[in-house]
């Protein structure tokens, strides 16, 4: 490891801690797989709730420590890309190894995963009979397997980088770039967006918890496009300047954080609502409802800075 | 009412329940009788959810207490179950009318409601002239006493008593008999762990389990 200073330091520590408690969890979940039997009054049937009952609090911490660790992630890769030569934000540290995009996709999908676990959970542990509690445990090995990933390509991409070697700096990984997927995002963002939008909203408003769960991995993603390739120029001011990180910056006054918490808390807690709707045939109500509210929230964040461009300047970039 | 199904319940050393079944159903009065040690104490925690069996199956009013979450467990011993404890279980430091009016806590029962109330039990039980005393203070049997009031106060749909004559003399027995002989009355189940002869020949019971084995 080149780089350990402290914002690192505390990840493996996390990851070491979430390893242990994965761990116990694996095997408990092991057993609830093969052994559960809510009927059941065997002495081997209350040993399991008795465990189940235990690992799920744990659980609850480990993953509820994971959400705001995400931050801390991100603040050490901003961090660090003072260290590399070429690197003006997160976007260079992520690219300095073949590892990083990887593994700032599988951080994002456990993210995701964790606050649907957790959202099983709390369902689960305000109900006597525990009904959620074999669904909450035949998802700790998927769980288990993503963690591991993000564990294994956190630690393959830290251990090698190489702070000789010059990076790309994010003007080169998000605006001159050919591939197919990323061409495709860049020009069409916006209407990507709208249509996600629309979709979410349409969902809300004829009441399909499911399906507005699903509109909302699309928002997601259409909300990250949308602020890399449509808001972003417009943050920095600069219309070949297309980067996710740089806003997160004390430059930008840390906006990107307002953009990240309000797209990650109105989509989790709809794609948690709707995956709660699928197990348990009812929609929790309030979490859609607060889903689509920061999912507001976030078109008017996007609008605001264009709107407020073209406002002064009296055009577009 | 109480179901319990071949329960058994084991400590490391002890096995004070093994493969115990009883049923009392709601409103019948129930003694439970045995001689020391042969787990009376132990029955009367598993059917108040205090604690959870090994194995078997337990069912309080409709509801599988040994496998309710600890939330609702505590939530089920505060609504539906008065207990009166062997070794009274008061808290010493606070005044013997805390004591008897603590279940009342968590219930938006009005301050002057929840002295009436406990002041009519207290004065049933002539320990209404205790009321200000430090519970730690207070004789064995007066402490016995405000267990019962403490028992009794929520009005609770099934009482669990435990040896709840132990320091009372004959005539404080009687007065016992016949507010039990009210909760009877009023269709409560009624669940008392007792040898003490009378009770058990006071022909309050409906029926006597017996937990020799
Ligand atoms: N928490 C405990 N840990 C270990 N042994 C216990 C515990 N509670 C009760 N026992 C044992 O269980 C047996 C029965 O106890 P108890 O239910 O109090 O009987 P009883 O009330 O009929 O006198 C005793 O031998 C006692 O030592
Ligand atoms: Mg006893």
């Amino acid at each position: 490891m080149s780089f350990l200073i402290p914002d690192i330091f505390i990840q493996i520590i996390l990851y070491a801690i979430l390893t242990f408690f994965f761990c116990i969890s694996l095997y408990v979940s092991v057993r609830v797989i093969i052994l559960w039997n809510f009927s059941d009054t065997s002495e081997k049937q209350y040993l399991l709730e008795k465990q189940t009952y235990l690992v799920s609090v744990i659980m609850k911490y480990a993953f509820a420590v994971n959400i705001p660790a995400f931050l801390i992630f991100i603040y050490a890769n901003d961090k660090l890309s003072s260290y590399l030569t070429g690197a003006m934000c997160a976007a260079g540290v992520l690219n300095a190894t073949i590892y990083g995009k990887y593994l700032i996709i599988f951080k994002i999908v456990n993210l995701y995963l964790s606050v649907v676990w957790l959202t099983v959970n709390h369902f689960d542990s305000r109900h006597e009979t525990m009904p959620y509690t074999a669904v909450k445990f035949r998802m700790i090995p998927l769980l288990f397997t993503t963690f591991g990933i993000e564990c294994t390509l956190f630690i393959l991409h830290f251990a090698s980088i190489d702070p000789a070697v010059p990076v790309s700096c994010c003007n080169v990984i998000f605006a001159d770039d050919t591939s197919v997927l990323r061409t495709f995002f860049s020009e069409h963002a916006v209407s990507l967006f709208a249509a996600a939008f629309i979709l979410t909203s349409a969902a809300f408003l004829l009441k399909r918890p499911v399906l507005h769960g699903t509109a909302n991995v699309l928002y997601a993603i259409a909300g990250i496009a949308v602020l890399i390739y449509g808001v972003s120029p417009y943050i920095y001011e600069l219309p070949t300047h297309k980067c996710p990180f740089c806003i997160l910056q004390s430059g930008y006054g840390y906006t990107g954080y307002w953009f990240y918490i309000t797209l990650f808390g109105g989509t989790a807690s709809g794609i948690a609502a709707g995956v709660q709707t699928l197990i348990s045939g009812t929609a929790p109500k309030r979490m859609v409802n607060v889903s689509m509210a920061l999912n507001c929230a976030y078109l008017l964040l996007c609008a605001w800075y264009p709107v407020s461009y073209f406002l002064t300047n009296r055009t577009w970039l | 009412m109480i179901k319990f199904i071949s329960v058994t319940k084991r400590y490391k050393d002890s096995v004070p329940v093994e493969d115990f079944s009883m049923e009392i159903s709601a409103g019948e009065t129930a003694i439970l009788s045995g001689r020391s040690g042969s787990g009376k104490t132990t029955i009367l925690a598993l059917a108040a959810a205090l604690t959870r069996p090994t194995s078997g199956s337990i069912e309080v009013n409709g509801k599988q207490t040994a496998k309710l979450p600890e939330e609702f467990a505590s939530l089920f011993r505060r609504e539906s179950v008065g207990i009166i404890f062997q070794n009274y279980n008061l808290m010493p430091n606070l005044s013997t009318l805390d004591n008897v009016t603590l279940p009342l806590l968590p219930t938006k029962t009005p301050f002057r409601q929840q002295r009436e109330r406990a002041f009519e039990l207290m004065e049933k039980l002539g320990i209404d002239n205790k009321a200000k005393i430090a519970a730690g203070r207070l004789s064995g049997g007066e402490q016995q006493r405000a267990s019962i009031a403490r028992a009794l106060i929520n009005n609770p749909p099934i009482v669990l008593a435990d040896e709840p004559t132990s320091n009372l003399d004959a005539k404080l027995t009687d007065k016992l008999l016949e507010i039990f002989a009210g909760i009877k009355a009023e269709g409560r189940t009624l669940l008392i762990a007792t040898h003490d002869k009378a009770i058990t020949e006071s022909g309050i019971a409906d029926k006597i389990i017996r937990t020799e084995k």
